[in-house]
């Protein structure tokens, strides 16, 4: 421990600067003359405390300040010109004195302008210090000092070990040891709080593990002080990401099967996603449910890349599996990775109406049919019913002609489930039904003819 | 001999028969991982799944008439449309349900107390317990036929198929089914639909069978609708819809549910 140095009663006086004056500055717009010592105060070990001094010319001519220097363990001058300096007059020269105690203890300092002496006292109560290992050994950190990570490349981490230290002759504690704030993760630092006998120490690491790209910032905070943790996540970007399809052309009512490939093996894995975005090109409509993929009914599936790999996966797949829906119109796909985005667009043209089954039921009063089917231009305007007999002969000349332009229209502005129907038709049927053979079912729309559904009736 | 053949204005109107003339077109029901029953709309290779209409059934079967379904505590008989219609008690554990040739509710067995009910009308009769397979594993019921249900039983490592007279319990018939691997199903006329090395196959009472090619491996069967089964893989991670179509058995993979 040092000794408490005995204050000379010159110093206590102060001694005359002739026409310049000291000042201490105890906040913005006040000054008050120095006395001829000050008390720093009580500064833990590892941190500082500043007392902002302010040196004035107070005549009428020029003044050469030839010393300013201070001396005394955990004193120091900042921010102070360099000697010999001249103080025009009525001019300040503005510097700060500096108490940054190694370790607990008492301290003075003598602080000498020209010829004048200021004597400074501080003290540092017993505290617990805070160490950075760097270069094989530890360096004490002072409070709000940034502790440099480095660069963790591409999904790996950088690691640094602190050391809490008890300098004292006395048992002390550390109620809390936190990190927060970015990617970084505290690692087997002892549960708090953490009480160390004199000389004791434990030594725990920090993790920073970065995401992305980036610059992150972090804290460390031990009790009251604080220190920034600082590190830069570096991620080369991802080869080019490029789309595949099972086919060449889509229809609608169809399932398809969407791959990505990289340009080349990635160099780190990381995470991406593919999405749907679906622009109906039928007047009215204004999207389709069905056009998604079908892992996770959705308009996004996310893929993962690994590294050393080339081919993405989805979910543990190589494709995904997604629907055309039932609608005209584009369905863009967007591939995201990285920085990367790509775009592939499948088209669906309008066609005629599809007919996807055809039902029978006999009923009393004569046959019901249930027809299953889209249209994907949404302009369905007329179905057509031909009955044959049993010997394949027409009943009649022609089919039956329905106009259903309008039931058609309403039932898709209602439902928006693209254009997939089913239409329920009955047919009494005065005679022998059991003498119908088949019937043919045929739809109309704004692109043409359907092709023509058989069925059999018996 | 002639005959006429009207054609009702009823196209033009939106209800008939009381049911809508234009509607989604339905395709069945699927359970999913967390045991909810939703109904599946659509055509060809485009489906959606609509909402619940059960929450954490354990157990759900569907004719495209009605559907079957268990839940820890109940037996629910649902329409065509999915709604209940029906319910009564039911012990705990899952169950296996069969449909007649129309599609309407037939038999169910219940795994943990090995009960076997057969549909009288509006009710469900009890066959008698003496009937159990006796420590055997039931993997399927099918339906009643000629006063009798079929059951596919496995003994040991083999598969038999069981017919017990509906009124004494009593085993009528049985019979050896080699290579038939679980998951399976019993269909009307002792068909047998079940995961084959490669995908599913369909093993009709004659002893032809139809292969179909799949890329998955089913962990669970389940009837979803008419001719069409729910084929699940993967844990839950693939659903297919098979159907046993007229033409020939095919295959689209549905819409999946992220718990």
């Amino acid at each position: 421990m040092t000794a408490r140095l005995v204050a000379l009663a010159w110093l206590a006086a102060g001694v005359s600067l002739g026409q310049l004056q000291l000042y201490r500055i105890p906040g913005p717009g006040l000054e008050e003359p120095f006395k001829g010592q000050y008390d720093v105060g009580l500064v833990p070990a590892g941190d500082f405390r500043d007392t902002r001094l302010r040196i004035r010319n107070l005549g009428d001519a020029s003044v050469t300040l030839e010393r300013l220097r201070i001396t005394g363990v955990g004193f120091s001058l900042e921010g102070h010109p360099s000697v010999p300096y001249i103080v025009a007059p009525g001019t300040n020269v503005d510097f700060r004195v500096r108490f940054e105690p190694p370790a607990y203890g008492s301290y003075s300092g003598s602080l000498r302008i020209n010829d004048a002496y200021y004597l400074f006292l501080g003290s540092s109560p017993p505290t617990l210090t805070v160490s950075v290992e760097d270069g094989g050994s530890f360096r004490l950190l002072t409070a709000g000092e940034t502790v440099v990570f480095g660069r963790a490349e591409g999904g790996s981490s950088t690691y640094l070990r602190f050391r809490i230290e008890n300098p004292s002759s006395g048992v002390l504690t550390a109620r809390n040891v936190v990190v927060s704030g970015g990617p970084f993760r505290l690692d087997g630092a002892p549960a708090t709080p953490i009480t160390l006998n004199p000389r004791e120490m434990v030594v725990f690491g920090i993790y920073f593990e970065p995401p992305t790209a980036g610059i992150y910032l972090g804290q460390l905070a031990v009790d009251d002080r604080t220190f920034v943790l600082d590190g830069v996540g570096l991620y080369p970007p991802f080869p080019a990401p490029e789309l595949y399809f099972d086919r060449q052309t889509y229809r609608s009512g169809q399932q398809g099967r969407i791959s990505v490939r990289l340009a080349g093996a990635s160099g780190f894995s990381g995470t991406g996603e593919v999405g749907i975005a679906f622009q109906p090109s039928i007047e009215g409509a204004t999207d389709d449910p069905a056009v998604q993929f079908l892992l996770n009914s959705s308009r996004s599936v996310p893929l993962s890349v690994k590294a050393g790999e080339s081919a993405a996966l989805f979910g543990g797949n190589s494709e995904a599996v997604f629907q055309t829906g039932t609608t005209a119109g584009l369905i863009v796909f967007t591939v995201r990775l990285g920085t990367h985005v790509k775009e592939a667009t499948v088209t669906l043209p309008p066609e005629p109406v599809a007919i996807d089954s055809v039902r029978h039921n006999r009923i009393p009063t004569g046959i019901e049919l249930k027809i299953a089917g889209f249209d994907n231009s949404q302009s369905a305007s007329q179905v057509a019913f031909h009955f044959f007999d049993v010997k394949g002969r027409p009943l009649a000349p022609e089919p039956i002609r329905v106009t259903v332009e309008k039931p058609f229209r309403e039932y898709f502005q209602n439902n928006r489930v693209g254009g997939m129907f089913s239409l329920l038709a009955s047919f009494p049927v005065a005679g022998d039904s059991s003498l119908l053979g088949s019937v043919d079912v045929e739809f109309t729309n704004q692109v043409g003819p359907s092709a023509k559904h058989t069925i059999k009736l018996q | 001999m002639t005959f006429r053949l009207l054609v009702l204005s009823a196209l033009s109107s939106l209800v008939l028969c009381g049911q809508p003339a234009l509607g989604p077109p339905a395709v069945g029901f699927v359970r999913d991982p967390s045991g909810a029953v939703r109904p599946v709309l659509g055509v060809r290779a485009n489906f959606l799944l609509g909402l619940p209409v059960v929450e954490r059934a354990l157990s759900a079967a569907f004719s495209g008439r009605a559907g079957l379904v268990k839940t820890e505590a109940e037996i629910l008989v649902l329409d065509e449309a999915g709604q209940v219609i029906e319910t009564g008690p039911a012990p705990p554990g899952t169950a296996e349900f069969a449909f007649d040739q129309n599609g309407r509710p037939s038999s169910m067995f219940f795994s943990v107390t090995g009960e076997l009910f057969a549909r009288a009308g509006l009710a469900w009769r009890r066959v008698p317990s003496e009937a159990g397979p006796g420590g055997e594993n039931v993997v399927a019921v099918g339906p009643q036929e000629r006063g009798s249900v079929s059951m596919l039983v496995r003994g040991g490592d083999e598969l038999w198929l069981r017919r017990l007279s509906v009124r004494t319990g009593a085993v009528l018939h049985s019979r050896l089914l080699p290579g038939i691997l679980e998951p399976a199903l019993l269909l009307p006329r002792e068909t047998v639909v079940y995961a084959a090395e490669g995908g599913l196959a369909i093993r009709r009472a004659g002893g032809e069978e139809t292969f179909v090619d799949l890329p998955f491996q089913a962990d669970r069967l389940e009837l979803m609708g008419d001719s069409r089964v729910h084929f699940v893989a993967e844990g839950g991670a693939r659903d297919l819809l098979i159907h046993l179509g007229d033409d020939g058995p095919s295959w689209h993979e549905l819409p999946g549910v992220v718990p």
